[in-house]
């Protein structure tokens, strides 16, 4: 039973703004001690966590079947995570978004039906049969659409913008996933390989962006082919913040990482965990008691040890008693 | 030279990221068992001394272990 000098005002409801933000639930119920401590102590371990993992250490993919050959990914460190509350919840609309992307791209649809509208901003490079392969920047306009026959997807657009040196450029788009000349990267993934191709592939090394979002497509004239352009386009925010990650991104970081990933993990899983001790203490108050009972015999020679060693005489009883 | 080197090793030895850890297991895990302030920061204490003695000990031993090796 709890004790009766504790107000837990709605025990419900503080539990509930526990879980959402540690310790909103104690102070709401005026104990701000311990609000303080679980604030500091749980968000503290969490955004450290999420810090040693360049901010991916928290996502929750839950993959009902393969995709593209990768195994199937689960990632139960999530359900610990989850425990901070608001912090990590964004993850799972991201995994929601996600798995809607992947059922819109690999499920029976009618041809041209449209996925995605883009217009953004891209920079990058040129390779052109008659241009050579100069860096790029400018606007990226056009449809991400359903392929003929209810497969494949193709993009159908604009670039206009200029090259390094000022001369400004225009082409036509115009690319099909399956024939590899449209490279998309996922709309909504927490990190991607954003690598362009290099002429000399053997020194080709991949690189990773949250931020940016991996665009090739083949530029046309008509119907001939002139070439492509290769690079990106921004990913916003809200696409890639917490979002899931690929069996080639969380190699990617693990390489880069390390032990600090591994790291990473630890810190998110036990802020996580210990976020469930504080929703408790909101709904239950504390498990042993209010703190000024008769310690336990070993416990007794300890604190007497200590309270020697502080020159603190004060009986604890007594303390209660005056805070309360 | 060695003392710089030995400095440097413990500076990036990841072993340290468990104190952090270790203080604030202590303080949450005390906080959920009591009400008082003065018992709480007791018990984490206490707490806190008893996780880092343990994994000191056990590192002591495993180095003496591998002190041969």
């Amino acid at each position: 039973m709890t004790d009766p000098r504790i107000d837990l005002r709605n025990p419900g409801l503080a539990a509930l703004l526990a879980f959402l933000f540690p310790g909103a639930g104690h102070a709401y119920q005026r104990r701000y001690f311990k609000a303080a401590i679980y604030s500091v102590c749980v968000l503290g371990i969490y955004f450290w966590g999420c810090s040693l993992g360049e901010a991916k250490a928290v996502h929750f993919r839950w993959d009902e079947h393969a995709e593209d050959g990768q195994s199937r990914q689960r990632t139960f460190g999530y359900l610990a995570q989850v425990g901070v509350g608001l912090p990590a919840l964004p993850a799972v609309a991201q995994q929601l978004r996600h798995a809607a992307q992947f059922e819109a791209e690999n499920s029976d649809r009618k041809p041209g039906e449209v996925l995605e509208e883009i217009d953004a901003e891209f920079t990058g490079r040129l390779n052109h049969v008659e241009l050579g392969h100069p860096e790029i920047t400018g606007q990226i306009t056009g449809v991400v659409r359903v392929g003929g026959y209810g497969f494949d997807t193709e993009f159908e657009g604009t670039f206009v913008g200029q090259t390094a040196d000022g001369n400004p450029v225009q082409f036509e788009l115009l690319g099909t996933r399956k024939s590899g000349s449209l490279q998309l990267g996922d709309r909504v993934t927490g990190l991607d390989d954003v690598t362009m191709n290099e002429l000399v592939l053997e020194t080709q090394e991949l690189d990773f962006s949250g931020e940016r979002r991996r665009f090739f497509v083949r530029v046309v004239d008509k119907t001939a082919d002139l070439g492509m352009i290769e690079g990106t386009i921004p990913r916003p925010f809200y696409n890639h913040y917490l979002a899931p990650l690929d069996d080639e991104s969380l190699q990617y970081l693990n390489g880069k990482l390390g032990k600090r990933y591994e790291l990473a993990l630890v810190y998110t899983w036990i802020a996580g965990l210990l976020n469930i001790l504080a929703v408790w203490d909101a709904f239950q108050g504390p498990a042993y008691g209010y703190g000024d009972e008769e310690p336990e015999p070993d416990e007794k020679s300890s604190d007497e040890t200590a309270s020697e060693s502080q020159d603190n005489s004060k009986p604890v009883a007594a303390e209660a008693g005056a805070s309360s | 030279m060695t003392t710089s080197f030995l400095l440097l090793a413990v500076g990036h030895n990841t072993t340290w990221y468990v104190l952090p850890l270790a203080g604030a297991i202590s303080l949450v895990y005390s906080a959920s068992r009591y009400e008082l302030t003065e018992r709480i920061l007791r018990r984490a204490a206490r707490l806190f001394l008893t996780i880092t003695g343990f994994m000191l000990a056990v590192f002591v031993m495993l180095w003496l272990l591998s002190a041969n090796l």
